[in-house]
């Protein structure tokens, strides 16, 4: 009975576009409880993360989006990351007081969320960038797998930065997180992840965690 | 500027265009110095491209009319109506009188100008140096082309005049052609020769061809033409054998520049240089149809052949292409071209083709293509990635790697919007960086930045929003409380202020102070305000703090 549900479990992975990390590499998020909690001790590279934000007036997503990109650029020296949205507003002075270098982040100001979807999948596939990070709202749960598939198949990561009103909707992302504001400091969820368990953080200002 | 050096000894102004021609066909060229410019005279230009496509007006003579100042008159009249004595300039009453069922149009002088200008696009399939004549009358039009070094690719001289003159037949444009070493003889040859008299005058010939010409041949004014003949000097070689000072003292210089051109005299201080249309490239490769190509899906496999030839002599320079211009020249004497950008010298033909890809989709091929050229007006020297020379180097590959990305999202987007940010030393915020194109810059550097002071945002709004303060903070202190998107923000924490100043010229003008404020939910928000009006704003979000990780 339990073998049976470990293969069903494999196969419905299989389909969903997901091999559980064996041998795969992982990038730590630098925060201890949240790579304590994580399968590996981090995020699995080579696959779809979700971050949601609840207020586009809540930098809490944006923030942590930063941090991961520039743990992701630290991973991979030399190599260059990249930025799709539909909006032109990163301000580079920011993104470098936050640990990103601009010199090695190509923007990519795009027009519609197709223009995202085939940067996106160019950006993984080309082999040639340490992770890619976008804007973008509705992604059904067929792109997203499509986009965990690409992101697998090249062994970049996709970081998706999402509204939270499409949390709902199920996705293919190994990882979905939600990062708000709260009084002190921010918040921090794990909603859904592949093969680990879920959890609730606070970072609070001089207060790691409670 | 960079010229490439061809081989075969052409010389000539395209020695980069290489047809499918034999090479032996270019040698008629060799010790023929000078140039060798075509005139096209299309004296019935704009009654020509106006009915040329209706066919039930066959038997009735038309003409195209103006109205001015309560007048009608004819601007240009075909042959059917000339040979009723119908002619430009007469009243619309006075031809109808002639001939009453004459078919009449409003003259459009700026579309006809459109059409030329089309026209002398599409004369591009023969050289880049194609001119719009200026000194023609009502309803005509004319064009120069100059075809030094490039007639061998058509067929010689006469192949390539016998080859414009079908395809303007085609067009439905009623012309005369001439070729000559100079556009005033050339000019004067297409309209004044006689019937009997081939169209090419061969270098060293135009003074002696011209002689006999009127002086009308001469482009010049109706009224000094006027004037010569009623003197008794009626042809053009009544006027060379005059001093040249007594003809300056009672015509002026202009007469003697109209003499000098058309009559080749060396060292006249008028060469009349024909402009290039487009950027002249010294890498082009064409190929003509015999059947013209009428599918859209024979365009890719056509670029696969064309971009081995171009990249080839871009290899023999040593030189890769920065940009690519694809040109399809179709039937109907139309033209529509495709262009990509690289971010590095490239020739890899693979490569070149992935990027023209999602633009050949948009090229239409209708109604048929008779050529397909390819050119590179923009080269830089290549280097080589030297991946496969260097025994350490998997940052080389994924250089190569990120150079194609760039191209292949900059050619597919729009070069401007695949960017890096460059750092500028400026210190409003808006100011402080700027985005230069991937595929034009390489990476800035951004080693030399001061380390932030004080807090800042992640993203910018491109127009900072104001805020409604409802509890304002000590001095200059940011608002206790304030209204910002519908909803009240009360202060819990704030920090600065960040001072930025505008240029020095603009004074305390653009100064502004910024605090990262700290609402009590722990959303935080950059406000600022400026020093001229007192006024809050809103300018970007900045991250909720927390204990560095």
């Amino acid at each position: 009975m339990i073998a049976m549900l470990k293969d069903l479990r494999e196969r419905i992975a299989q389909i969903e576009g997901f091999s559980p990390p064996q041998t795969a590499r992982i990038c730590p998020t630098g925060y201890e409880a949240l790579d304590g909690a994580l399968p590996g001790g981090g995020l699995l590279q080579g696959a779809l993360h979700e971050i949601h934000s609840p207020d586009p007036a809540d930098g809490a997503a944006m923030g942590f989006a930063a941090h991961l990109l520039g743990r992701f650029m630290a991973a991979m020296p030399g190599r260059t990351a990249l930025w799709a949205s539909c909006r032109a507003d990163l301000f580079a002075p920011g993104l470098r007081a936050a640990g990103v270098d601009p010199a090695r982040l190509l923007a990519v100001h795009c027009r519609s969320a197709e223009e995202l979807l085939f940067t996106f999948e160019e950006g993984l596939r080309s082999n040639a960038l340490a992770v890619v990070f976008g804007d973008i709202g509705e992604v059904d749960f067929g792109l997203s797998r499509r986009l965990q598939l690409a992101a697998a198949g090249a062994g970049t990561s996709l970081i998706l930065l999402r509204p939270a009103r499409f949390a709902a909707e199920p996705s293919a992302a190994v990882t979905r997180w939600r990062a708000e504001a709260c009084p002190g400091g921010w918040s921090l969820t794990l909603f859904r992840s592949r093969s680990g368990r879920t959890g609730h953080w606070r970072m609070l200002r001089n207060v790691h965690e409670c | 500027m960079f010229m490439n050096v061809d081989v075969s000894g052409g010389g000539g102004p395209f020695p980069g265009l290489l047809d499918d021609a034999p090479l032996g066909a270019r040698s008629g060229l060799s010790g023929r110095p000078g140039r060798r410019i075509a005139a096209a005279w299309l004296r019935n230009f704009s009654i020509n491209i106006r009915f040329k496509s209706f066919h039930n007006l066959k038997e009735n003579p038309v003409a195209l009319i103006r109205h001015e100042a309560g007048r009608s008159w004819i601007v240009a009249a075909d042959s059917r109506a000339q040979a009723l004595g119908i002619a430009p300039g007469q009243a619309v009453a006075d031809a109808r009188a002639l001939y009453p069922h004459l078919v009449t149009e409003e003259a459009d002088p700026a579309r006809d100008r459109r059409m030329l200008e089309r026209l002398a696009d599409w004369c591009g399939r023969y050289t880049p140096w194609v001119g719009i004549d200026a000194a023609v009358g009502p309803g005509e039009a004319g064009l120069f082309l100059d075809i030094t070094g490039s007639a061998h690719l058509r067929g010689g001289e006469a192949g390539l005049l016998a080859d414009l003159a079908r395809r303007f037949a085609r067009f439905g444009l009623e012309n005369r052609l001439s070729l000559a070493e100079t556009p005033g003889s050339a000019w004067a040859w297409a309209r004044f020769r006689p019937a009997e008299a081939p169209p090419i005058l061969a270098p060293g010939t135009a003074a002696m061809a011209l002689r006999p010409l009127p002086v009308e041949a001469l482009r010049i004014p109706a009224a000094t033409a006027e004037t010569l003949r009623r003197l008794g000097l009626r042809r053009i070689a009544d006027l060379a054998a005059l001093p040249r000072p007594a003809l300056a003292a009672r015509f002026g210089a202009e007469l003697l520049r109209r003499l000098d051109q058309a009559l080749v005299r060396a060292g006249e201080p008028a060469a009349e240089p024909i402009a290039p249309r487009r950027p002249p490239t010294w890498y082009a490769v064409h190929r003509d149809f015999a059947e013209p190509l009428m599918v859209p899906a024979a365009l890719a496999p056509s670029l696969a052949r064309l971009l081995p030839r171009l990249c080839r002599l871009l290899e023999r320079d040593g030189r890769g292409a920065r940009r690519l211009v694809f040109t399809l020249y179709r039937i109907d004497g139309t033209t529509a071209s495709a262009a990509i950008g690289t971010s590095r010298a490239a020739r890899d033909p693979a490569h070149l083709a992935k990027l023209f890809a999602p633009k050949l989709e948009t090229l239409d091929p209708d109604p048929g293509i008779e050529t397909l050229a390819l050119e590179a007006p923009e080269t830089a020297p290549f280097v080589a990635d030297q991946s496969g020379l260097m025994a350490a180097g998997p940052e080389r590959g994924e250089d190569a790697a990120l150079t194609a990305l760039i191209d292949r999202l900059a050619n597919r987007l729009g070069a401007e919007r695949v960017f890096y940010l460059a750092p500028r030393t400026l210190h409003l915020p808006e100011r402080q960086s700027r985005s230069v194109s991937a595929l034009a810059a390489p990476a800035p550097d951004w080693s030399a930045w001061p380390a932030a002071a004080a807090p800042l945002p992640l993203r910018l709004f491109a127009t900072p929003e104001p805020v409604d303060v409802l509890e304002p903070g000590a001095g200059i202190e940011a608002p206790q409380a304030f209204l910002w998107r519908g909803r009240i923000h009360r202060r819990a924490r704030a920090d600065g202020p960040d001072r930025r100043l505008g240029a020095w010229w603009q004074g305390e003008m653009m100064a502004r102070d910024y605090w990262a404020v700290t609402d009590s939910a722990g959303r935080r928000l950059w406000l600022c305000r400026k020093l001229a009006t007192g006024r809050w704003l809103v300018h970007g979000i900045l991250a909720p703090e927390s204990e560095a990780a």
